[in-house]
């Protein structure tokens, strides 16, 4: 018994070690790099924006921006991640204006450049629509790697199953990792203006 | 000899005596919708009684039904709760309906909701009777 409760003794010892090594790392995290991979992710396309104009991806360079996917009839989800989004933004003051959100439609079929506008309209300003044709639409999400499939749902109506990562992408338009929204509003904030 | 006979009764007597539950609600509440049809309400269900099972929602403004989001691997799926038992009421503990989790979804609305707009959910449960509640309409930026 004795031995036992040595060996046990020691395995927390070793679990303690560990926790406190990776914590450590945690508050000394490195800046993040692009993460080098062989698929490309991200790349051009043009959609349109909530004021009804072309818009191209060429415009995003110079600026670190967050791009994540969603619809507007997503009555639970989505509104939550917007919600989120808006209290980081919020916390970045006056440094929000150096990165842009983006909230691309899944949902072409029903998100006009109107529903999109109205839908973003109290969330804040620096959070932007992006929707287009559904063949523009297809060719970002494929590009982005989202999984975005509808599923019916009684009388017609469906919803959207789909990825709901918030995609991090540096000033130069790489990808950097997902963007974590499970901590406080300060702290995203804090991460996201390393990247300015 | 007789134990297992006094046993049952004292079971049979338990049940009996259960207590039905006692339900009450607080921070019922929806988004504003804009131009969907379809509109997500949350509300917060205390019982202070026995056991019951949330098994249904009716509402005055369109199709009452819960539904449940959830994540898998980065995708977001919501899917109604049905075919499946109700969800627990625990005796004397309560259950949240709140944003990203379980929630009543209500589809086919006849108009759009607003900020400050009131209307009546009527949530059904397994054992206790149906119960109104009164919805909050709040912005939709609103958490």
């Amino acid at each position: 018994v004795r031995n036992l409760r040595l060996v046990l003794w020691v395995a927390v010892a070793v679990a303690a070690m560990i926790g406190g090594a990776l914590l450590w790392r945690q508050s000394n995290a490195p800046l993040l790099k692009p993460v080098p991979t062989q698929v490309s992710f991200g790349g051009p396309f043009t959609l349109v924006d909530s004021k009804g104009q072309p818009f191209a991806s060429s415009k995003l360079a110079g600026k670190p921006y967050a791009i994540f996917f969603g619809f507007t009839h997503c009555p639970d989800v989505c509104p939550t991640s917007l919600f989120e989004i808006s209290e980081v933004l919020k916390a970045m003051g006056t440094d929000a204006d150096k990165v842009n959100a983006w909230f691309v439609s899944v949902d072409p079929e029903r998100d006009t450049a109107a529903a999109m506008k109205d839908y973003l309209s109290s969330f804040d300003p620096h959070l932007k629509g992006l929707t287009g044709e559904p063949a523009a639409v297809a060719k970002v999400i494929s590009a982005y790697r989202v999984y975005a499939k509808k599923v019916p749902l009684k009388d017609g109506d469906y919803t959207m199953d789909h990825t709901a990562l918030i995609y991090l992408m540096d000033r130069d338009g790489h990808f950097v990792s997902p963007f974590n929204l499970k901590r406080t509003p300060e702290e995203a904030a804090k991460d996201l203006k390393r990247y300015l | 000899m007789l134990r297992p006979a006094t046993f049952a009764i004292a079971l049979t007597l338990a049940a009996c005596s259960a207590p039905g539950p006692k339900i009450s609600t607080r921070d019922a509440w929806a988004r504003e919708t804009g131009s969907a049809d379809s509109a997500a309400a949350y509300v917060t269900i205390e019982n202070k009684g026995g056991a019951d099972e949330l098994v249904g929602a009716k509402a005055s403004i369109g199709e009452a039904m819960i539904h449940e989001s959830s994540m898998d691997g980065g995708v977001m799926r919501m899917r109604p709760v049905a075919n499946r038992e109700g969800l627990s009421v625990p005796s004397n503990g309560k259950l949240m309906l709140g944003p990203g989790g379980t929630h009543v979804m209500i589809m086919g609305l006849k108009g759009p909701l607003k900020a400050g707009d009131h209307f009546n959910l009527t949530l059904l449960f397994a054992k206790a009777r149906p119960h109104k509640v009164d919805v909050t309409v709040k912005p939709a930026g609103a958490m």
